[in-house]
This record gives C-alpha cells, structure tokens and sequence, in this order.
C-alpha cells in the first residue's frame, strides 16, 4: 500500500518510528482495556503482537500536523475464500474530528481496489459500535453478537462481528473516495520555487 | 488420566504423539470441518503438529473400545480475563457419529471443571448441522458470517455457537434427575 490521501487524512504505511507512540497510546487507560486487557507488555512483545497475522497497516494523520491519528489493520486474510479482518485504533485525540474514520475509509477502497476480498470483518465492543452505528445496513451489516463477551469487574459487555460487502462499499463509499481523489489530482499544484541562493 | 465412558464403552485419553498419524489423517479428511487447524486447508506435515498445540489448553482424543483413534477434541484460546474460552470435536462423523455427543460431554465438563470459564464458543461451517447438537447441549448461535468459506463449489456460511456455564449446569441437573 502506498501513500493514500484525502482533504481530511493521510495514510501511510506503518513504520517502526511510531511503534512507541502507539505502544503508550495503546497502555492508556482509555485504550489499554481493548487489545492488552489492562497488561503492559514489553517494547519487544508489542512490536511482535502488532505485526501477528498482519497482511498490511497504515497510519492516519492529521494533515496539518502530521501528527498520528490511527493505526489501521488488514489481519488474518484468507485469498481462498475472499475475506479478511480489519481493525481500527483512534488514539484519544482522533475521537470525533473525522481523520481516523476517513482514513478507515481510504484504507478500506483501497484494500478493495488492491485484493480479491469479498468482505472485510471487523469485531468492535459495544461503546466502540455506538459511535458507528448509524451506518448498520448501509455500510455494514452486524452478523452476530457474541453476548456478555466482555467482563471487566462485575459487568459484561458484548462484542459486535461487523462485514462490510465489496460491492455494497464500492458503489457508495469507494465512489466517493474515488471522485474526491480525482478532484485532488486536478487541483493546481503550486510549482516549487527557483533557488536563486543567497 | 483416562476415563470409561460408561454409555458408550469409549475411552478418552489425552492426546500423545502417537496419535499425531490419525490426527492428521483426520484432518486430510474432514478439512473444512476443523477450522481450526485448516482454516486455510491442510497445513504440510512438518508444521501439523505445532499447529495442532497452539493456543490449545488441553487436548484428547476418542478410542473405540477395541483401543482406535476415532475423534479429538480441544480447549484452546481461552481467555481467563473474560472467562471464555473457544472448543472443537472433530471425529470422522461418517463412521463414528455416535462418539461425538460422548467426546463434547467430557470436554465441556473438563473444561468447565478446571477453569473459571463463563461461556464456551464454538464454530462449524454450516455445511453440516452442529457437531455439538449429537450432545444435547443447547448451544445458542450467537453469530452467521454469511457465505465465509468456498466449498464443493459454493459459499457457506460460519456459524458461531456459545453454551454458557449456567446452561451446561442446567443440563448436567436435567440429564441427573432424568437419570434416576
């Protein structure tokens, strides 16, 4: 995957200079109950349990700064039968400014545009699903729920095994992403300065 | 350890290296049925043995009275913060059916013996009904993932299955009281 981008994001391949970043992004405590369960491993083991199973992960980035917003995850890929799972860790930062998911959303068409894959799985608890869930039957369909999956102190919670479908993806989101890329790519660029030198 | 199945005159022991020639003719034949270990078809001879203990807790196989191999089955990827843990029974359903509902009882109950677990998940292509139905214990499907894997020239679906540990104790107090 090569650099993708958009007007609001900017994703890239991931690389070892953001291992730390998302390592301590990952032990917070907003963050550190998803994928450790509250366990604080090594520099050595995250960087093994990041790459487990991966067939490919970006970056999202904010645009101005440059500063990351997500890592998103094309895991566990089976070309046999033409599907995969994919994740997506916002760092508490990303929340509600967009980048994250319209990095998720290049990530997605271009997953589509450069694999067999007829759908793409995602699994997500149910505080995650809340803030996407108005997209159920649009953009994914919920094909299960396992119930009380999650037990933290005395309360459960469940987790949600989402799919997205190429074609239904293809013909909304991935028609957007490609008008708007297309519109970018017509867009005036600015022509580098001479260097007359000093 | 070893246990007599009294119903059944079967033997279930834990898995030993001299069952790893059954087991991966096991899998040869009933490869899309044990998802596993063949989720992505039959792994080469040299990798099927490390691949048959990972992530697995415990793990025993079936003997027919006369001492054969006819099924296996496994705890493994549990997850003891959460209290979950997922199973498999995979026999050669064709000419052993009847040890499967034996095999799933022994597991469940060794399982939900030894570990703190709340619930157990299991999966099957639905290309064949639940091999845990043979045991009468109710599962629920928690999940579908529609036409996930290709075989014999279509798509089928996966299925997701839970029993939770209220509903196998449940089931042992029915299957108790039906006994005496």
């Amino acid at each position: 995957m090569s650099i993708l981008s958009g007007a609001r994001t900017v994703v890239r391949p991931l690389s070892p200079e953001h291992y730390e970043t998302l390592r301590r992004a990952e032990l917070t405590p907003m963050l550190g109950t998803v994928r450790f369960g509250g366990a604080t491993p090594s520099p050595a083991d995250h960087v093994r349990s990041l790459w487990t199973g991966v067939l490919l992960q970006s970056t999202a980035h904010d645009p101005a700064s440059d500063e990351l917003q997500a890592l998103l995850t094309c895991y566990d890929a089976d070309l046999r039968n033409g599907h995969a799972w994919i994740a997506i860790q916002a760092g508490p930062t990303a929340i509600g400014n967009g980048i994250a998911f319209a990095g998720l959303a290049l990530f997605v068409t271009d997953l589509f545009a450069e694999w067999r894959f007829r759908h793409l799985y995602a699994e997500t608890s149910t505080s995650s699903f809340e803030r996407f869930r108005s997209g159920e039957g649009q953009l994914f369909d919920v094909e299960g729920t396992l119930r009380d999956h999650h037990l933290r102190g005395s309360a459960t919670s469940d987790k949600h095994l989402l799919r997205i479908r190429r074609d239904r993806w293809m013909e909304s989101i991935g028609a957007i992403v490609a008008r708007r890329r297309a519109a970018l790519e017509r867009q005036p660029r600015a022509l580098p300065r001479p260097d007359h030198g000093t | 350890m070893s246990s007599p199945d009294p119903t059944a005159g079967l033997r279930i022991d834990p898995c030993g290296p001299e069952d790893l020639g059954f087991l991966y003719a096991l899998a040869a034949t009933v490869t899309q049925r044990w998802y596993r270990l063949c989720r992505r078809g039959l792994p080469p001879p040299h990798e099927f043995e490390e691949a048959l203990w990972q992530g697995v807790t415990c793990q025993f196989v079936t003997r027919s009275p006369d001492g054969t191999a006819i099924a296996v089955s496994s705890l493994h990827d549990l997850d003891l913060r959460n209290g979950i843990g997922w199973i498999d029974v995979v026999g050669d359903d064709d000419l052993h059916i009847d040890a499967v509902g034996p095999t799933t009882l022994h597991l469940l109950d060794h399982a939900f013996g030894n570990w703190p677990l709340r619930k157990l998940y299991a999966t099957h292509l639905d290309l064949q009904p639940s091999p845990f139905s043979a045991a009468g214990v109710p599962f629920d499907v928690e999940a579908r993932l529609r036409e996930f894997a290709w075989h014999d020239g279509m798509y089928w679906d996966r299925v997701i299955t839970a029993v939770r540990r209220t509903q196998w104790t449940e089931h042992q107090a029915a299957s108790q009281a039906g006994r005496r």
